[in-house]
C-alpha cells in the first residue's frame, strides 16, 4: 500500500470523525437546552449520555488528527494500536454513561413523577433530527470501517447506531409519557425507557471492549487466514523445496505473516525471487491488511 | 488428548494418529515425526488418520512440512482413513490436490507394493 493511499484513507476517516464531533457537539447543546427547561429523567439521562458521547467522539477525532499528521513518519507501525486504544476509551466512557443512567433511572422509579416543561418539546424535536443524523453517521462509519479495515471506524459505527436507537427510544418514551399523562402508571415510562437505553449502551460497550482488547494484544491469526496461508503454500507446493516456518500475528488492524522456505540450491536467484513475489502478492490480496515476508533459508 | 504411534510394516512405516491435532498438540506430532525421520527405517510413510478427530491449521502445517521432508528423502507419503471433518479441512486448504489419499489402509499399502 502506498503512503499517498494510506494518507488519503486517513483523511477520509478524519473527515468522518470531524463531522461526527460537530454533530455530537450540536446534539449536546440541544440536550442541555432541553435539560434546563424540563423535568424528565430520560432528558437528564439523554444529556449525560450525549455529553459522554461527545467526549468519546472528540477523543476519536483528536487521535485521528494525531495519526494523520504522523501518518508517514512515527506512526507507520503504531496506527492500529492507537486506533484500538481510542476504541477502548470510547468503551470505558460508555460504561460510565451507563452507570449514570442506571442510577438516575432507579432514583426515578423509587420517586416517580410526570414529565413537564418546554424542554420536553425541545427534546422531542432534537430526537427527531438526530435519529436521521446518527443513522447517516453510523452508515458512513460502517462503510469506512469495511473499506479500510479500521477498528476505530467500526466502534464509531456502533456508537452512532446506538445513538440513533437511543434517539428513537427517547422520542417514543417522551411521546407516550405526554400522551398517557392522565394515568399515574405512565410516570414509570420515563425511568423504564432510560433503563432500556442503558441496556443498548451496555451491549455496544461490551462489543467495543471485546474487539479492542483482543486486537490490542499481538495475537496469532484466526483460522480462516491460517488456512489461506496453507492454501497458497499448497498451490505453490512444487515451487519450493522445504517449508521451514510460518509465523503470523495480528497487531491492531495489521496482519504480519512471515514464511521461511527452502529452495533447491541449483535454482537461480531470479526464479526463487519470482516465486516469493507471487506468493507474497497472492497472500496480501487474500488476507486484508496483511504484510507478508517470504524468507529464504 | 493426542497420541502418535509407529508400526514398521516392512516396505513402509505406518504412523497412527489418535485424538485431536490442535496448536497445542501439533508440536507433539512434529517432534514424533522428526524422531521417526532421524531414526532411519523405510523411506515410505503411511499416515493412518482413522482415529484423528480434528485437525487445525497447526496440524495441517506439520503435514505439509513433512510431505516436503519425505519427498526430499526420496520417500512416499500416503494418507488414509480420513474422517469427514478432517477430509473437509484438507479440501478447504487444497491439500487433497497435493497429498495421495486413500480410503483405507489396504488401498494405501498397494502404493508401496507397486
Amino acid at each position: 500500500m502506498s503512503h499517498s493511499h494510506t494518507a488519503s484513507q486517513g483523511g477520509d476517516k478524519e473527515a468522518a470523525t470531524r463531522s461526527a464531533a460537530i454533530a455530537a457537539g450540536l446534539d449536546l447543546l440541544f440536550s442541555l437546552a432541553a435539560l434546563v427547561a424540563a423535568s424528565s429523567s430520560v432528558i437528564l439521562a439523554d444529556f449525560l449520555k450525549t455529553l459522554l458521547e461527545f467526549i468519546a467522539v472528540l477523543i476519536a477525532w483528536l487521535a485521528l488528527r494525531r495519526i494523520q499528521h504522523g501518518a508517514n513518519h512515527e506512526f507507520d507501525y503504531g496506527v492500529g494500536k492507537l486506533e484500538n486504544l481510542s476504541s477502548l476509551v470510547v468503551g470505558v466512557l460508555m460504561v460510565g454513561c451507563l452507570l449514570l443512567i442506571v442510577v438516575n433511572a432507579v432514583r426515578n422509579l423509587l420517586h416517580p413523577g410526570e414529565i413537564s416543561g418546554i424542554g420536553v418539546w425541545i427534546s422531542l424535536a432534537n430526537q427527531v433530527i438526530y435519529v436521521f443524523v446518527n443513522s447517516w453517521l453510523s452508515l458512513r462509519s460502517r462503510r469506512l470501517a469495511r473499506e479500510q479495515n479500521s477498528p476505530l471506524m467500526a466502534s464509531q459505527a456502533g456508537l452512532f447506531f446506538t445513538k440513533a436507537l437511543a434517539n428513537g427510544f427517547i422520542l417514543l418514551s417522551l411521546g407516550l409519557s405526554l400522551w398517557l399523562i392522565r394515568f399515574s402508571w405512565s410516570h414509570y415510562i420515563d425511568p423504564v425507557a432510560s433503563l432500556i437505553i442503558a441496556g443498548s449502551i451496555l451491549f455496544a460497550a461490551l462489543g467495543i471492549f471485546k474487539s479492542s482488547t483482543f486486537d490490542l494484544l499481538d495475537r496469532t491469526l484466526e483460522e480462516n487466514s491460517q488456512l489461506a496461508i496453507l492454501r497458497a503454500l499448497a498451490r505453490h507446493f512444487d515451487s519450493y523445496e522445504e517449508l521451514h516456518e510460518v509465523r503470523s500475528r495480528r497487531a491492531g488492524s495489521h496482519v504480519f505473516v512471515e514464511i521461511i522456505l527452502g529452495f533447491p540450491p541449483e535454482q537461480t536467484t531470479a526464479v526463487t525471487a519470482a516465486v516469493a513475489k507471487r506468493l507474497k502478492a497472492e497472500l496480501e490480496r487474500e488476507i486484508p491488511g496483511s504484510r507478508v515476508t517470504i524468507g529464504i533459508a | 488428548m493426542f497420541d502418535v504411534s509407529k508400526e514398521n510394516e516392512g516396505t513402509h512405516v505406518r504412523i497412527i494418529l489418535q485424538g485431536d491435532l490442535t496448536s497445542a498438540t501439533a508440536p507433539q506430532l512434529e517432534s514424533a515425526l522428526a524422531g521417526y525421520l532421524a531414526g532411519g527405517g523405510p523411506p515410505d510413510w503411511l499416515l493412518d488418520l482413522g482415529q484423528l478427530g480434528f485437525s487445525s491449521s497447526a496440524g495441517l502445517r506439520v503435514f505439509l512440512a513433512y510431505a516436503k521432508k519425505i519427498k526430499n528423502a526420496k520417500g512416499r507419503l500416503v494418507l488414509c482413513n480420513l474422517q469427514p471433518n478432517v477430509r473437509e479441512v484438507f479440501d478447504v486448504s487444497g491439500f487433497t490436490q497435493i497429498f495421495t489419499i486413500e480410503s483405507g489402509a489396504d488401498e494405501a499399502r498397494r502404493h508401496f507394493a507397486a
